[in-house]
């Protein structure tokens, strides 16, 4: 999986020219005071960077050759996601670097419970498009993946604004109140069980697609 | 080193049925038209497809139950795909260097630097050439036991092909032991490289054969049509309709020139050799 890893690492550092542009985008977001949507952003530009190996992967028939590698199937799918994991961290230590020194400067530090709520919502989000677009996109490939990836989270977003219409407001009114006196186990079972939830199930989607595909 | 018994793979329009052996210390050639089916043999060798039935046997074992260590002492080139184009040879080192143990950077780097192959360049902005001698390279630099190469001169001219045709002479002469199996449209390339060749048409193996009893024994006869009754046709492996008479293939040329002397008996050359096996009738 080291040369798989290696390649990916290789396939980013063509995109190098991208990163200036995205750190700055981040240091808007903190100037601005949009905290919370610095780590979101940052979560999602993680998750589409290890995504977008795959259609470099992909790119020119490219799978054929790789598959003749030295490496199980299962790996490549493991090394999507443990890149995507590791550009989450990079990303979240300059997310925080970049609000703590903003804190700092403006004389208003981030709470270090917020700072955590909002790595993990982060986290969320990166895992979410990481167990959709891996698997969708090894299975379509880049071009038709991308329209199946836009009609799952359309699909998603359609579901969280159906529910947020159909449930009575003293449903999410009961919901914040119960959030603000139970912060741990709102964060245990809010955000740490969807997530490993959400990325079991897309691992071992990706896998069944990867074991099952030909080239 | 390789056997391939009875694979069977089936799409609409095409299926393969094809068992064919290569031995240790020997290039073997894969030939056919665009189509017979040589690339849906090879991905079935290399993993790439799920054959519907048969079994492949590498290093003597099956090919479903190969190790890691395995698959590392194969080196493939298939025809339409390689290494990303957004990488550089330098990257490429990099990874061969992390898959392969036995990966011999120095060489390879000794290689680019003979077939003039940039390090730092995208090798989406290779020439054609170029590209094909990369796939080669990586290829052989790796300690494989056994190559599996797609039409590796494909698209090439005459000199790019010839520093191929060397790199795989050279890798075969390291270990006695190595062996290739290599398809190619360019039967001059074979004719120089394998030991013996297999021919591949409508997904069925219809010809084999070692190269030096092709070169020798096999012959073109040419004659009038009303005169093949004359002869003995019991060598006669097909016939070809041409506009003066016809043209016969036999596999004893010695045979017709010393039992008919008035005959025209022709060598065959490769290419014609592949053009009467495939579009000629047999008797």
């Amino acid at each position: 999986m080291k040369g798989l890893i290696i390649k990916d690492i290789c396939l980013l550092k063509s995109q190098k020219n991208t990163m200036p542009v995205f750190l700055l985008l981040m240091l808007w977001f903190v100037l601005m005071d949009n905290i919370s949507f610095v780590f979101i952003y940052m979560g999602m530009m993680a998750a589409l960077l290890a995504c977008g190996t795959l259609s470099y992967d992909e790119f020119d028939r490219g799978y054929s050759f790789l598959f003749t590698l030295p490496f199980e199937r299962r790996e490549y799918v493991r090394s999507k996601f443990l890149l995507g994991f590791a550009l989450f961290a990079a990303g979240a230590l300059a997310a925080c670097l970049l609000v703590w020194a903003a804190g700092l400067i403006k004389g208003n530090p981030m709470p270090a419970e917020d700072a955590a709520l909002s790595i993990f919502s982060a986290f969320l989000t990166c895992a979410l498009i990481l167990s959709v677009m891996i698997p969708m996109r090894i299975r379509f490939g880049s071009e038709q993946g991308r329209i199946v990836v836009f009609a799952v989270f359309a699909g998603l977003a359609a579901l969280v604004f159906a529910a947020v219409k159909l449930l009575p407001p003293s449903f999410t009114e009961g919901l914040y109140s119960f959030s603000q006196a139970n912060g741990l186990l709102v964060i245990i079972f809010g955000l740490v069980v969807p997530i490993a939830v959400i990325i079991l199930i897309g691992y071992a989607l990706s896998i069944k697609i990867i074991n099952k595909k030909e080239f | 080193m390789l056997k391939l018994n009875g694979i069977r793979k089936s799409y609409p329009g095409f299926s393969l049925d094809c068992s064919l052996e290569v031995l240790p210390g020997r290039i073997t050639g894969l030939i056919g038209a665009n189509g017979a089916g040589k690339s849906t043999t090879f991905k079935a060798i290399l993993g790439l497809i799920r054959p519907d039935g048969g079994e492949i046997e590498l290093f003597g074992r099956p090919g479903t139950s190969l190790t890691r260590q395995d698959r590392r002492r194969i080196g493939s080139v298939l025809s339409d795909s390689g290494f990303s184009g957004y990488l550089t040879v330098n990257d490429v080192i990099r990874i061969l260097g992390a898959f392969y143990p036995d990966f011999s950077e120095d060489s390879f780097r000794r290689g680019c630097g003979e077939l003039s192959i940039p390090l730092n360049k995208q090798i989406k902005d290779f020439s054609t050439g170029m590209k094909a001698k990369l796939k080669v390279l990586a290829a052989i630099n790796h300690g494989a036991r056994l190559l599996i190469l797609d039409e590796p001169t494909a698209g090439l001219d005459v000199l790019a092909r010839q520093q191929i045709t060397d790199l795989l002479r050279g890798f075969m002469e390291e270990d006695e032991e190595r062996s290739i199996l290599v398809s190619s449209h360019i039967s001059n390339d074979l004719e120089q490289l394998c030991d013996d060749f297999y021919m591949i048409d409508c997904g069925s193996i219809v010809f084999h054969e070692d190269t030096d009893r092709l070169l020798s024994d096999y012959a073109f006869i040419k004659t009038e049509r009303a005169a093949l009754s004359t002869l003995d046709r019991s060598h006669i492996l097909r016939v070809m309709d041409e506009p003066y008479g016809c043209r016969l293939l036999t596999d004893q040329r010695q045979y017709y020139i010393d039992n008919y002397p008035r005959l025209v008996v022709e060598r065959a050359s490769m290419d014609e050799f592949i053009m009467i096996m495939l579009k000629g009738e047999k008797l």
